[in-house]
């Protein structure tokens, strides 16, 4: 890791590689769907990786990446609850978007003010009717991000057009 | 993990939390000079002979110090404090309570005879700003797993030392003077800087996008 600090990549590689069976492990202990223990791991070397910069080379790295490899998993956890309630905003959308359909405007409108991640992800689930994982497999994130990010996209388009169709 | 890789840029050492918690200390020590420089209470030897001010001094300024330093430890993974440290500061802090309870007269120990005491619990406020935000600054340079409980703590840890620091400004000895005027504002403190907390400390993780 000491290296790693340094931006030695051959090192991080190694030591991404080296530790990833440790977390597949620990995952796995606490959670079994197999799709989830791999989302989860792959968040865990990610939360390293950003908090890289917070471990300090004179102490032991066992701790360090383990205090974050539990961290993410209870917080994968929640996820996965609070997931359940959005799933059923997803199930609700197509009535957004089939309210759209007499008349495009407003969501093409609304489309056009979401931030960029935001949009693709909406136009990837519902326009060209990707599941979540391809999706995220396209966008580079976890299924989870995508989810948070079509959740607000979703968000922000109701709130977006739903004072048009008042008006309307 | 291939992304992670090439990602990969060289981070600048940080310093410990150890060395924080005294770049901290030393801080506060300027606020306690200052304090004394400017608003010394006239009768502060008087009181520093008393066993039970001292007590109730030592205590708040121990549970604001090891507040400080768990929220400093809390920015660290693998280092965030036990429940039982935040029981003990918790303690520390009831325990200055009962000293300064002990330490007053009867008619001292009333709530009527309380004076109003909106500008201690200003000066308390604008004395835990600085140490207050420099905790913040340090923990949010971290990447802390427990954003509330490190907001919270920093919040806390800065509150009471400046409790602290009024007592020796501040002439009046009434425990219900000092328990709202003085220890009130941490408890306010303490609950911004829960949601400072949430809102600064977990910035390190954020989705980019």
């Amino acid at each position: 890791m000491q290296k790693a600090l340094e931006g030695d990549r051959e090192a991080y590689r190694l030591l991404l590689e080296d530790i990833r069976g440790d977390l597949v492990r620990y995952v796995r202990r606490r959670v079994h769907d197999p799709q989830e223990v791999e989302d989860i791991v792959q968040d865990i070397l990610l939360v390293i990786h950003r908090a890289r910069h917070s471990y300090d080379p004179t102490r032991a790295f066992e701790p360090w990446m383990y205090a974050i490899a539990r961290n993410t998993t209870i917080d994968a956890g929640r996820r996965k609850t609070t997931r359940r309630k959005r799933e059923v905003l997803t199930e609700e959308l197509p009535e957004v978007a089939a309210g759209a359909e007499s008349s495009d405007a407003p969501l093409l409108a609304a489309l056009e003010k979401l931030p960029a991640n935001q949009r693709e992800a909406f136009s990837m689930l519902k326009i060209e009717g990707l599941s979540v994982e391809d999706a995220a497999d396209r966008a580079g994130v976890t299924p989870g991000t995508l989810r948070v990010r079509a959740h607000r996209a979703y968000r922000s388009v109701r709130d977006l057009i739903q004072p048009e169709g008042e008006k309307a | 993990m291939e992304d992670l890789v090439a990602d990969l840029s060289p981070v600048a050492r940080r310093w410990s939390p150890e060395t924080h918690l005294a770049f901290w200390l030393a801080l506060e020590l300027l606020v306690f000079g200052l304090t004394a420089a400017s608003a010394l209470r006239p009768d502060i030897l008087t009181e520093l002979g008393k066993p039970l001010f001292l007590l109730e001094m030592t205590l708040l300024i121990l549970a604001g110090g090891l507040s400080a330093a768990m929220a400093l430890l809390a920015a660290v993974p693998g280092r965030e404090p036990s429940r039982g440290a935040v029981v003990l500061a918790l303690m520390l802090v009831a325990g200055s309570i009962v000293a300064t309870h002990q330490e007053m007269p009867a008619a001292a120990r009333t709530l009527a005879r309380a004076p109003w005491g909106m500008q201690c619990s200003l000066e308390t406020i604008g004395l835990a700003l600085v140490p207050w935000l420099a905790l913040l600054y340090f923990a949010r340079g971290g990447a802390s797993l427990v954003p509330v409980a490190s907001g919270g703590l920093a919040g806390l840890g800065a509150f009471l030392l400046a409790a602290a620091a009024i007592r020796i400004a501040c002439p009046v000895d009434n425990f219900f003077h000092i328990l709202i005027w003085h220890l009130a504002p941490a408890i306010i403190g303490l609950a911004a800087s829960c949601a400072l907390g949430l809102l600064l400390l977990r910035a390190w993780r954020e989705d980019e996008g």
